[in-house]
């Protein structure tokens, strides 16, 4: 593990060090740092104004702020109680059909969750599939129980569990075999699994619970379609009816406490001192189910029918043509190829400045690395109407007209509000490196360059590309920033999905969105090949 | 394998980057907030009669249409847009108060009734929904008036969008601009008394109407008509029809010029372009089935003619004066 206090600086990894973080500061702090100034005034005056509802609440703020924190922890402890056991069932035992198991449960994270939550509530609702087929007191039952806390959780824990399935299968592929094998020779596999695998995968969970945890706390949408007062919808509302930035960021302000409190509590968790050196996965110690594998295949199925075929069945079935689908393809051709475009420059900048984060907030070149990750982790709990506003406060200037009347100004946002994720899927690989590789490197004279390029890299490239299909699942499926901050002419397809989607007939839009599916699958099925390739 | 995987994430951020540096051609940009399926269509249009590019950004329902405001307001000072095409001219007279929009009178509005017009040319309204009720054909008593929604015997059937977003929000201060405060509250409590439904839009309201959930509801005209395409079984009432009554609310889209507009002369071509007499009839024969506001334009026959309605009377610079000071009351109504 590397783990050093502080450790003195290359001159050249110093400026590239110093740019990663001048750059973020730049893209994402000062566009909130902008909105909050707005904050604190009123009418051009200090006040203390915009404030005062966060400082006493009122009875109906802190039950915003309770349902919020509510959803995020119900949502988080669902995704864990079925993404651990899936992830531990498709990375590490001979299940068959795995890695298709494994694409399929991944799809819904690919879809805003907005459109998973009308694909269940073609379903669910009073007057859904089920109530047709079961008879309408089941679907006035059904309706009761999705449109509240519990229907909230069930469609954003469909939507998230597989960030935490696919960390679970990430780091089954960074224990070392050898502690397992040393274990099997004593005891069968649920004693070593309880005793070995589990508490050293267990460990680094924390990252997707705490990805999860954020993401359910700053969504809207599902809440608000799934009629579930949250916080973020005071937030938008400032937006929206009162076209107040200032209160609308001094609304989001109790995320920032939540955040450091995540982080606090992140800090508990870790623990990189018991975690055993694994220098590279060349393979996974897997568990034979024997007879067993039909019956977890059965279990598998059922969850994969449960929360992925059942609502994309009820996207598919409003499409009645496959002519729709050339049809809907011809329409967003131009949409899909800026998606494309825009995700693959987004992950790229943010693979590289979200491991340049990384490497600064591991190795705590600084006095303020664990500021900097508390900066991330708070721009990415943000709303991102505050970002997307700051951004163009900041940027939407005479001088800088080519940064924001290009696509340039989506890529800012995209680092502003996502820059959290492949920094912390690269620290989870750094912690995994011996500090003793580097520094003999560079007691031998090797520049930092040179280090980074032949010995760090090949060493974490496994977590870069997870970072990359990660930022490039969240940039391509983005709608918060992008529909706000895209040039005139020059959208997405969730923007395009998003903005046809009143009055647009369901069967237009279910076609959509299978389309946006299958885009974003492109990478996953790289990413899986190159999962494959590594384990053969 | 990664040498070249690299190499295609450099090329295409390149390709990326350099598309979106690419020379403009002759173009306007416009902000939109009406419904992206029914204008579309008319700036394609517009492109196709006069060759100028048009660069639009939509609205979603997800903003409630006000994703496009909240930019305009964000880029006052190096504004993006040429024009803003809004869903209802409440948002235009925001852009006016707030040094947004520039003072243009189209040649083509001239026969625009002057109601539906800024007097110092600030926007220009065209096409109109109206604020409809909503209900089961079955439904007795009938409303045949928004005080319905205060009916005893109608209690917990009733449905209506969240008045702090949307038309809902311009529908109550036209009726805090006509009642004055004491009855506009009174109303409003008792409406609150007898247990009607919020939902998240117009939209939903029309849904939990068709699905049965709810027996009448205020929406907008468009979403009335999508909905008894759905359910034949439901009714439209343009409401207060009646003598001494005040008149169904009547929302047209309107347009304005943006200030400083970076393409001031194409922008005042699609202006004049959107308040011809065909825009009109082309958004009456859409699925928006909205209401010409000139006489002697053709509509379908679910689209009556607006001189045919008893519309309500009101000021629209009054009714956006009129949601400043409402919507602190109407977020506590939500909220209790």
């Amino acid at each position: 593990m590397i783990s050093n206090p502080r450790r003195t600086l290359d001159r050249s990894e110093k400026t590239v060090l110093w740019l990663a973080t001048g750059l973020l500061i730049v893209v994402g702090l000062l566009p909130v740092l902008a909105m909050i100034g707005k904050s604190f005034l009123v009418n051009g005056k200090f006040s203390l104004d915009l404030y005062r509802d966060f400082l006493s609440p009122a009875p109906y703020r802190k039950l915003l702020l309770f349902n919020s924190v509510t959803l995020a922890a119900c949502t988080a402890t669902a995704s864990t109680l079925f993404g651990v056991p899936l992830g531990l069932l498709l990375g590490k035992t001979t299940i068959p059909l795995r890695g298709l198991l494994a694409t399929i449960l991944t799809t819904p994270l690919l879809i805003p969750p907005y459109i998973l939550a009308t694909a269940w509530h073609k379903i669910l609702g009073s007057h859904g599939l089920l109530a047709l087929w079961l008879g309408p007191e089941s679907g006035v039952l059904t309706a009761t129980w999705l449109f509240g806390l519990p229907g909230c959780v069930f469609v954003l824990s469909s939507a998230f569990a597989p960030i935490v399935m696919l960390f679970t299968i990430v780091q089954i592929r960074m224990i070392d075999p050898r502690l397992e094998e040393a274990g099997r020779l004593c005891t069968r596999w649920p004693a070593t699994l309880r005793a070995i695998t589990l508490p050293l995968m267990l460990s680094r969970l924390s990252l997707p619970i705490i990805l999860v945890f954020v993401l359910a706390l700053g969504e809207m949408t599902v809440p608000s379609l799934l009629r579930y007062p949250v916080l973020p919808v005071e937030s938008f509302m400032q937006f929206a009816a009162f076209y107040n930035f200032g209160a609308a960021t001094a609304s989001a302000m109790p995320l920032l406490f939540i955040c450091a409190i995540i982080l606090y509590l992140d800090g508990l968790m870790v623990n990189d001192t018991d975690r055993p050196i694994r220098l590279r996965n060349n393979s996974v110690l897997m568990i034979d189910l024997q007879v067993w594998g039909v019956a977890a295949f059965i279990v598998v199925a059922g969850i994969v029918v449960l929360s992925v075929v059942a609502p994309f069945f009820a996207l598919l079935a409003d499409v009645d043509s496959p002519r729709l689908y050339i049809d809907a393809f011809v329409s967003a051709r131009d949409s899909i190829v800026r998606s494309l475009a825009y995700a693959t420059a987004g992950a790229t900048v943010l693979t590289l400045v979200g491991f340049l984060c990384s490497y600064i907030v591991h190795l705590r070149l600084s006095p303020w690395s664990r500021g900097l990750d508390f900066i991330l982790l708070f721009l990415f709990s943000l709303p991102s109407g505050v970002i997307a506003i700051g951004l163009i406060t900041i940027w939407n200037t005479g001088a800088t007209q080519w940064i924001y009347s290009t696509p340039v100004i989506v890529l800012f946002s995209y680092l502003a509000q996502y820059s959290a994720l492949p920094s912390r899927l690269s620290q989870s690989a750094l912690s995994n490196l011996p500090p003793n590789l580097i520094d003999a490197a560079k007691l031998a004279g090797v520049s930092w360059f040179s280090r980074t390029w032949y010995i760090l890299l090949p060493l974490v490239k496994d977590a870069l590309l997870l970072s990359w299909a990660a930022s490039f699942i969240f940039c391509l499926r983005d709608v918060g920033l992008t529909l706000t901050l895209h040039p005139p002419g020059a959208d997405t397809l969730p923007v395009w999905i998003f903005t046809f989607m009143p009055n647009a007939p369901p069967r237009l839009i279910s076609a959509l969105c299978v389309i946006a599916v299958v885009i974003t699958l492109v990478p996953l099925g790289l990413f899986y090949r190159s999962l494959r390739r590594i384990q053969a | 394998m990664k040498k070249r995987l690299v190499l295609i994430l450099v090329v295409l951020s390149v390709i990326a980057l350099y598309w979106s540096l690419r020379p403009a051609a002759d173009f306007v940009v416009i902000y939109v907030s009406h419904d992206r399926i029914f204008s579309e269509p008319v700036l394609r249009d517009f492109n196709t009669d006069t060759g100028i590019q048009v660069r639009a950004i939509y609205d979603t329902e997800e903003t409630k249409g006000t994703g496009v405001m909240n930019r305009l307001i964000a880029e006052r000072d190096h504004p993006q847009a040429d024009v803003y095409w809004a869903n209802e001219p409440l948002r235009t007279v925001v852009l006016k108060k707030k040094g947004i929009s520039a003072p243009y009178r189209s040649p083509n509005a001239v026969d625009i009734p002057d109601s539906f017009k800024d007097p110092h040319g600030y926007w220009t309204g065209f096409a109109a929904r109206a604020r409809v009720l909503l209900m089961r054909n079955d439904l007795k008593p009938m409303p045949m008036s928004i005080a319905a929604y205060s009916d005893a015997r109608l209690q917990n059937t009733t449905v209506i969008a969240n008045p702090l977003f949307g038309t809902t929000t311009t529908h109550a201060a036209a009726l805090f601009v006509l009642w004055g405060p004491d009855r506009f509250r009174n109303f409003m409590a008792q409406v609150k008394t007898n247990g009607v439904k919020i939902a998240s839009s117009n939209g939903e309201s029309a849904d939990l109407i068709i699905s049965g959930e709810f027996a009448f509801g205020l929406v907008d005209s468009d979403d009335a008509v999508t909905a008894t395409e759905k359910n034949t079984a439901l009714t439209i009432v343009y409401p207060d029809q009646g003598e001494n009554e005040i008149g169904c609310l009547v929302i047209p889209n309107a347009v304005a010029l943006i200030k400083n507009a970076p393409h001031e002369q194409n922008a005042k071509k699609l202006i004049d372009y959107l308040l011809n007499k065909d825009t009109e009839r082309k958004l009456a024969f859409s699925g928006s089935a909205q209401m010409p506001l000139r006489s002697g334009i053709s509509t379908p026959p679910h689209v009556p003619q607006i001189n045919k309605l008893k519309t309500m009377r009101v000021d629209y610079e009054q009714m956006a004066s009129a949601i400043e000071k409402i919507q602190l009351l109407l977020k506590d109504w939500v909220e209790h």
